[in-house]
């Protein structure tokens, strides 16, 4: 409350006066006592209490119209906000920069367009001496308090959207923060945004620290009508040439209407396959493309649909590697004068050398023989031990795993459980003790559970003679293969990969099984279902930072950006994250990275206009984009002029009083009866 | 009794009593010769018939002019004349006390006035006259009796009552006719405010008894005129219960309900056979007494 002409203040004493004048021509209550109020009525009291309360509304009014009257004439203002007169104004503009700005306006543009451009408004609407800063809602560097408001407006005009969410509770924490650097006496926070649920925060933000700050919201609302991919996620399985790759995805319709979209699978730039989809509103819709790779090497792709609202959500990106042929790296024991453990093994996957015509190509090493560098190129390591793990090999193993490679263990003669304890040291792998004591097994027959359980009505599995096993630690993981109750191979996830114990060795001496026709088609689809993916590409969510290991990384996109990553103490960080896309790294531990939209920015749907006020635990006001936003701020800081109101309502009083009390009113009626009084004595 | 020295009987009451007779309209039993007739023939001034001599008969009463007429022995009878038991009943609860805007509660001192009058002429005829005060219960309770000294007791007590209390005029009146002999005179001073029905019950059972009743009711100016103005907090003087009225707006209606009131109360009455009458405390009661008197020798 402000007044234009305080001096009249002086006059609110004034509004005693009918109490006063009440109190002096109150009428006396006469005390009587009765012989009987049997002649009496209980409902007679109402006519005392009638003319009571008369009485007491009367006052009221009288008492009502002086003040309202003495308020009017002090020419009372009504201010929302303490605004300062003469004192300079540091304003912050919040932008939201989020990938649901990207919906379109019924009058053409899109919302963050028309953003930007009540943006410029505000910082013309600022005066020479008046601060201002910009700060983006995703988390986007803006631009610090500063009296250059020219700079602000250039950062302004340049503000790209992006493909990540915003946190509006950190975006206000950063303008508060700009705020209290900043030595101007009135605060305003400007926040230019579509107010969507999930901006909605948890509990009211507060800017209670921050004296003398306010806060304008300016909603925009644009289409609802939105089309988004969702959902690339491939399988795990080694991408091999000539073999299919499924490529599943999910469009989603956010919308009010049911929609017939185009998706296209767009490999390497080019548009491979087309499909058409119905999808109904609100709803979405799943299928998925088959697509063969024909070379080797890392391909990048996406899927797109053609939508009129929000074109950074239309695309999928993924990215794989695919090899010519499953690699696996057997590993032996260096003693020499035992039986080759892999001989039946090689001869049922890779009889020859060079043409891995299964499209499995083995290559033998002694453990001595094991590298770091050697393992980076293998899907699968298939390992016959005997003696216990050395631990720098254990080491070695352990960090292939960890990158997703594949880990198969036979029993060795001699295995037990100390053979693959050294890998405890390393890791938290519950299996390091799989292997029990070596007995005799005379039982016939296999049995596979999902997801290779064809193979049990495919191959004659119950010819295989079993002659003695080395037992299994059960049930310490996930049971592939079983005879009886006896789980003969099994596996369990290690790192990003897997480590999977079979419990026979794959020589005579445990079964004939080496022998039937049914082993390299059993041993083939194990493989095939082991085979780790040794995609060396990540996925991530626009917004969010990637720290990578190295010192020398360079980078390009799919956007078009390209460059080397600043190195400190061997770790980079890549935060050009904002559009979605794939990102290759060179001499990183990652070969890529597929960025994703965050997906809630998909849905357009924002909060109502008087939720928006509850996003805030001080006063904020809703700024009209229809209309001139200088022209409203100004109406706001001034505050409202309620001299006209109060006038009129005292008008209606008065009126109210006339007809409640009689022309003239009781109050002449008291003072003429007083006269009269004065006059008989 | 030449000059009075009681509050409630002043000289010229005294006076003013002088040559009235309260004469019971009904046969009444006494144990004394007196003024009043009585159901038993004996043989007073007063002549009643003649009857034929019978063996036994005292000769000294045989009409012997007749005889020389007549040739025939006759009996002269005479009625015999008794003195009356009277008994006042005065209505001493809070309601009686009601000030009038002075400060002595003029309508139970103006009750014990014309008590006091009636004491005296009863006394003066010779008649037995007898006290009952009652609020919620019988207070006090004077057998009847004719003395001077009875006559003085009764004064003095008079002057010793104070209205206060509720009032139970049901109970109590029903109680004072278990007590009193049948064709005694009763004569009650109350308000009557009473809407309890076991009031009028006790009425009927008094007239059941063959006693001559009579109802003087005293009410104030302000019951009957209810000249209230403005705001007015009542008080109920028996309950102590208060009600704040616009006295304007219900003085219509208090009058219509009182006269309704007093209307009903005045038909049982004439039903019983019973006198009400009321009394205004305005109207001096040596003048109320005067009219009372002569209506009621215009009924005889």
């Amino acid at each position: 409350m402000d007044f234009g002409n305080p001096m009249f203040l002086w006059a609110l004493p004034a509004v005693l006066l009918p109490v006063i004048l009440h109190l002096f021509f109150k009428r006396r209550k006469i005390r009587v006592h009765f012989s009987t109020l049997l002649f009496f009525v209980k409902k007679e009291r109402y006519f005392a209490y009638r003319r009571k309360f008369y009485e007491i509304l009367l006052l009221a009014l009288r008492t009502l119209i002086i003040l309202l009257l003495v308020l009017a004439l002090s020419h009372i203002f009504f201010k929302r906000f303490n605004f300062i007169t003469g004192g300079s104004t540091e304003a912050v503009i919040i932008l939201d920069d989020s990938m649901s700005m990207q919906s379109n306006l019924a009058a053409g543009g899109t919302t963050f367009d028309f953003a930007k451009r009540k943006a410029e408004e505000i910082l013309n609407s600022l005066s020479g001496d008046d601060g201002a800063s910009l700060v983006f809602l995703s988390g986007r560097q803006g631009i610090n308090q500063t009296r250059d408001k020219a700079e602000v407006l250039k950062q302004v005009r340049q503000a790209q959207i992006t493909a990540a969410t915003g946190s509006m509770s950190a975006a206000v924490q950063s303008a508060i923060d700009q705020l209290r650097k900043a030595s101007g006496l009135n605060r305003e926070i400007y926040i230019l945004s579509d107010f969507q649920k999930n901006n909605k925060p948890s509990r009211a933000i507060s800017t209670a620290p921050l004296e003398n700050c306010r806060i304008f919201c300016i909603p925009f609302t644009g289409s609802s009508e939105n089309l988004s991919v969702e959902g690339i996620e491939l399988d795990s399985t080694p991408k091999i040439v000539n073999r299919t790759v499924k490529i599943p995805y999910k469009i989603v319709n956010h919308g009010k209407n049911t929609k017939d979209v185009k998706v296209e699978l767009e490999i390497d730039g080019k548009t491979v396959q087309t499909r058409q989809l119905t999808v109904k509103e609100q709803n979405s819709a799943s299928d998925q493309f088959v697509f063969v790779p024909v070379r080797s090497g890392r391909i990048i792709g996406c899927v797109k649909i053609t939508d009129e609202n929000i074109p950074l959500d239309d695309k999928a990106f993924f990215t794989f590697s695919v090899s010519g042929c499953i690699n696996v790296l057997l590993v032996r024991e260096t003693r020499g004068n035992e039986p080759d453990p892999f001989f039946f093994l090689r001869f049922a996957i890779d009889p020859v050398k060079d043409n891995p015509a299964l499209g499995i190509r083995t290559e033998t090493v002694n453990i001595s023989g094991l590298t770091g560098d050697r393992l980076k190129n293998f899907h699968i390591v298939w390992m016959s031990q005997g003696e216990k793990l050395p631990d720098d090999k254990a080491m070695l193993i352990r960090r292939y795993l960890d990158n997703g490679g594949v880990l198969i263990t036979l029993p060795s003669g001699n295995s037990t459980q100390e053979t693959y304890a050294s890998l405890s040291k390393v890791s938290n792998y519950k299996l390091y003790n799989v292997y029990r004591i070596t007995a005799p097994f005379n039982k016939t027959g296999l049995r596979f559970n999902k997801p290779l359980s064809e193979l049990n009505a495919l191959l004659q599995l119950d010819l295989i003679q079993w002659r003695k096993i080395q037992q299994l630690r059960y049930p310490a993981g996930n049971v592939i293969a079983v005879n009886g109750e006896e789980p003969m191979i099994m596996e369990q996830p290690a790192g990003k990969g897997k480590w999977i114990a079979l419990s026979f060795d794959l020589r005579r001496d445990f079964s004939n099984w080496p022998l039937l026709k049914s082993f390299p088609v059993a041993i083939s689809a194990l493989i095939n279902y082991a085979a780790g993916n040794s995609e060396k590409s990540l996925s991530y969510v626009c917004g969010e930072n990637i720290e990578l290991y190295g010192n020398k990384i360079s980078f390009s996109t799919t956007y078009g950006r390209s460059g080397e990553l600043k190195s400190k103490d061997g770790k980079c960080v890549f935060s050009d994250n904002w559009l979605p896309g794939v990102i290759l790294f060179s001499e990183a531990e990652y070969e890529a990275a597929v960025a994703r939209p965050d997906s809630s920015e998909s849905i357009t749907g924002s909060v109502d206009s008087g939720d928006i006020k509850s996003f805030f635990d001080s006063p904020a006001a809703l700024l009209d984009i229809g209309a001139d936003i200088t022209s409203q701020v100004t109406k706001l800081r001034n505050g409202t002029d309620l001299s006209g109101a109060l006038l009129f309502l005292m008008l209606l009083l008065i009126a109210a009083e006339f007809v409640i009390g009689g022309s003239p009113g009781m109050l002449l009626e008291g003072i003429k009866n007083f006269i009269s009084r004065r006059n008989k004595s | 009794m030449a000059r009075s020295q009681y509050k409630y009987l002043p000289p010229e009451t005294l006076d003013s009593l002088k040559n009235i007779e309260m004469v019971a309209k009904t046969l009444v039993e006494g144990g004394m010769l007196g003024l009043h007739r009585s159901p038993y023939h004996g043989f007073s001034s007063e002549f009643a018939e003649y009857r034929k001599y019978s063996p036994g008969d005292s000769i000294k009463y045989i009409d012997w002019k007749t005889y020389a007429r007549s040739d025939r022995y006759y009996i002269k009878r005479f009625e015999e004349e008794t003195n009356l038991r009277s008994y006042i009943v005065l209505d001493k609860s809070g309601s009686m006390g009601m000030a009038s805007g002075r400060p002595v509660p003029v309508k139970f001192n103006y009750a014990c006035y014309m008590a006091a009058a009636f004491m005296f002429l009863m006394h003066q005829q010779r008649d037995a006259c007898g006290l009952f005060t009652y609020s919620d219960k019988i207070v006090d309770a004077v057998e009847c009796k004719y003395s001077r000294s009875h006559l003085i007791a009764l004064l003095k007590l008079l002057e010793h009552l104070s209205p206060e209390g509720k009032s139970d005029a049901g109970g109590c009146l029903k109680r004072i006719a278990e007590q009193i002999p049948q064709r005694s005179m009763v004569i009650i001073f109350s308000d009557f405010f009473d809407h309890d029905p076991e009031f009028l019950k006790s009425l009927h059972h008094l007239t059941f008894k063959k006693c001559e009743v009579i109802l003087f009711q005293v009410l104030n100016d302000e019951e009957l005129k209810f000249p209230y103005k403005g705001l007015v907090q009542f008080e109920d003087l028996e309950t102590g219960e208060t009600i704040d009225l616009e006295s304007e707006a219900c003085k219509d209606f208090f009058l219509s309900a009182l006269n309704r009131y007093n209307l009903n109360l005045k038909n049982f009455c004439d039903s019983q056979r019973i006198a009400f009458e009321t009394l205004t405390v305005s109207t001096p009661f040596e003048r109320a007494l005067a009219a009372y008197f002569s209506k009621r020798e215009a009924m005889f």
